[in-house]
């Protein structure tokens, strides 16, 4: 099977959807849909409820209302196994394990795929390769991964939740810590998967980046959405005061007409 | 670091594996080392057998200072190589689920409280192996609850369970004394050879006993290795990709604590083992937690034990319990461990 799944990805919903640790739910009652074959990107300020919405959607954190639909399914009719060959995600800091190489890691992808007995099928292998060759780390894979550079680290890890071969790809943050060269490269990279079918939901800092790549945008501020749609849609002026009470001017970038934003103050104490 | 890499697949029907030739050649030599420390033990010193007549005593035609010899000496060497792997794995499993390499079952009080819990056994009039197991068995359990939720705050984070783990396992020595000094001298005293980890004694029978115990637990290492990894990677990672995190976690709790009090029920507490063979395997060994880690630990704390044994027999002016060998090893080992990971963070 190749690296790019099926037609047109799947959609993911959610639906009244409260989540949070403590007594405050974090995420409150927010429905959402992210369209199939998107690219969506979501973006707040921080502890806006963007990552606890991620794990949420990957069923790491339990709903404590409402429900997260894979396509018509709800994530909980699904058994780990299954629900790991359909949605994939990169957490916000994984655990690189000492002394790993490249290909040992993305091996581990397959974890959802493999039992006691079938630990490296030959449907395992043309995975493993086709993911590595699809995030670009294919000459990287004798290398140890703790000896990489950021970007390259990040695509190995993105190559690992490839091998998974699922619909949906999740990635949590998977450009904060990177100087922006990487950053691009890894965007560019989650924008390759959308165009091959897969349905990628990001969690991004970086607003220029977000409405650059992005197909779809998701603005969230306490939990909740503020706005979504096209870049366009979204990146305004009007949608920045109200997200990150910030006085801003948005204009269209002279080489793609994305948004770019000129940020110019802060409107009141973010306390 | 490219050696590593050169990983060969092996099919045969619908069994499949990923294999690194390297990590097999280290497995075979430690298998050979763990055999060789069986028959050192048989033939080292006064009173050994002649490296001759060491199949001959198998046969039924062997002198009978011969088949004495292996009786007296077989069975014990047997246990340690049994025991060393045992605590091998248990040393593996809870290194992973703590992610630290001090979190072994001896540093995070389980060895404690198996003893506690057989010296309990012992001070309330029990007697015999079952009872002793028992005890052991619901002592680390016990102890390894204790620390769980002690150590629990939003989720367990790995040094702070060492931490606990430390706190109990000194709280339960102290208990452990406190049962001693109240218990009459015969009491006290069988506790305290027990106490101090020893294989002398050791019988076919009780050899038999713990070897048919450790099967279920043999049968369970195919499942480890396949979860030690994928654990290794963060929680998030390692339910995202299809772990149920909980239940493997607890499974993996209650196997590592079963593997440490098997040993602690017929050898008594022995320290350092399980701490230091997984570290040493993964240095000789290589390609991580998976199979090779966890067959590496069994091996090399095989070996650990195996040889252990020998020294506390046959290489000091005095007989030790195999267990004051290993702790005075054990002290250097950590003293060493700690200040690498001080030297880290």
């Amino acid at each position: 099977m190749s690296d790019g799944p099926q037609d047109a990805g799947t959609p993911v919903t959610a639906d009244r959807l409260s989540v949070g640790y403590g007594a405050d739910p974090v995420v409150a009652a927010l429905d959402l849909v992210v369209p199939a074959g998107s690219f969506t990107a979501v973006i707040g300020p921080n502890a806006c409820g963007k990552s606890t919405l991620l794990r949420a959607l990957a069923r790491l954190l339990a709903p404590r209302e409402g429900r997260v639909l894979l396509g018509t399914e709800d994530v909980r009719d699904l058994s780990a196994r299954q629900l790991a060959r359909r949605v994939g995600l990169l957490p916000q800091s994984p655990v690189t394990p000492d002394a790993i190489t490249v290909m040992d890691l993305v091996c581990r992808g397959r974890y959802a795929h493999q039992s006691i007995l079938r630990q490296w099928s030959r449907a395992d292998q043309e995975a493993v390769e086709a993911a590595m060759s699809a995030a670009g780390v294919t000459e990287l894979r004798d290398r140890r991964v703790d000896e990489l550079s950021g970007g390259q680290r990040q695509r190995a890890w993105i190559a690992l939740t490839l091998a998974q071969e699922s619909d949906v790809l999740l990635l949590d943050e998977p450009t904060t810590f990177l100087d922006i060269a990487h950053q691009v490269e890894v965007l560019e990279l989650a924008d390759t998967l959308r165009r091959r079918g897969r349905t990628v939901v990001a969690v991004l800092h970086e607003l220029g980046m977000a409405a650059r790549y992005a197909t779809h945008l998701v603005a969230m501020r306490d939990g909740r959405v503020v706005a979504e749609g096209t870049p366009a849609e979204v990146v305004t002026e009007e949608v920045l005061a109200r997200v990150f009470d910030l006085e801003a001017r948005v204009v269209p970038d002279p080489d793609t007409g994305a948004p770019v934003v000129l940020p110019r103050s802060v409107l009141r104490s973010r306390a | 670091m490219s050696a590593v890499a050169t990983a060969r697949s092996l099919r045969w029907g619908p069994w499949s594996r990923r294999v690194a030739p390297r990590s097999v050649l280290a497995l075979a030599v430690l298998a050979l080392v763990a055999v060789g420390t069986v028959v050192l033990a048989l033939t080292v010193g006064r009173g050994g057998l002649a490296p001759t007549s060491l199949l001959y005593a198998l046969t039924p035609d062997a002198s009978g200072a011969d088949r004495l010899v292996f009786e007296w000496r077989g069975a014990r060497a047997l246990a340690a190589v049994l025991f060393g792997a045992c605590l091998g794995v248990s040393g593996a499993v809870f290194q992973a689920v703590t992610r630290n390499p001090l979190g072994s079952p001896d540093v995070i009080g389980l060895n404690a409280g198996s003893y506690a819990g057989v010296v309990a056994v012992i001070a309330l009039g029990g007697t015999g192996l079952t009872a002793t197991a028992a005890g052991s068995l619901a002592g680390g359990l016990a102890a390894a609850c204790a620390v769980y939720l002690l150590a629990f705050k939003q989720g367990v984070q790995g040094f702070r369970l060492i931490i606990v783990g430390i706190a109990v396992g000194a709280v339960l020595q102290s208990l452990t004394s406190w049962f001693s000094v109240r218990a009459d001298l015969d009491v006290a005293l069988r506790a305290a050879i027990w106490g101090a980890g020893t294989l002398s004694g050791t019988t076919w029978h009780d050899v038999g006993v713990a070897a048919l115990a450790a099967v279920p637990l043999a049968l369970s290492w195919p499942w480890i290795a396949r979860v030690l990894p994928q654990l290794a990677l963060g929680d998030d990672a390692a339910s995202a990709m299809g772990l149920r995190l909980e239940p493997a976690r607890a499974a993996l709790v209650v196997l590592g604590v079963a593997s440490t009090a098997l040993v602690t029920a017929f050898a008594g507490p022995i320290a350092f083992v399980a701490l230091a063979a997984p570290q040493i395997a993964r240095r000789i060994v290589g390609g991580g937690s998976g199979a090779p880690g966890v067959l590496g630990s069994a091996l090399v704390g095989a070996v650990l034990l195996g040889l252990g044994d020998v020294i506390a027999q046959h290489a000091l002016p005095a007989r030790l319990p195999v267990g004051a060998v290993t702790v005075v090893i054990g002290g250097m080992y950590l003293v060493w461990l700690l200040f690498r990971e001080s030297g880290r963070s």
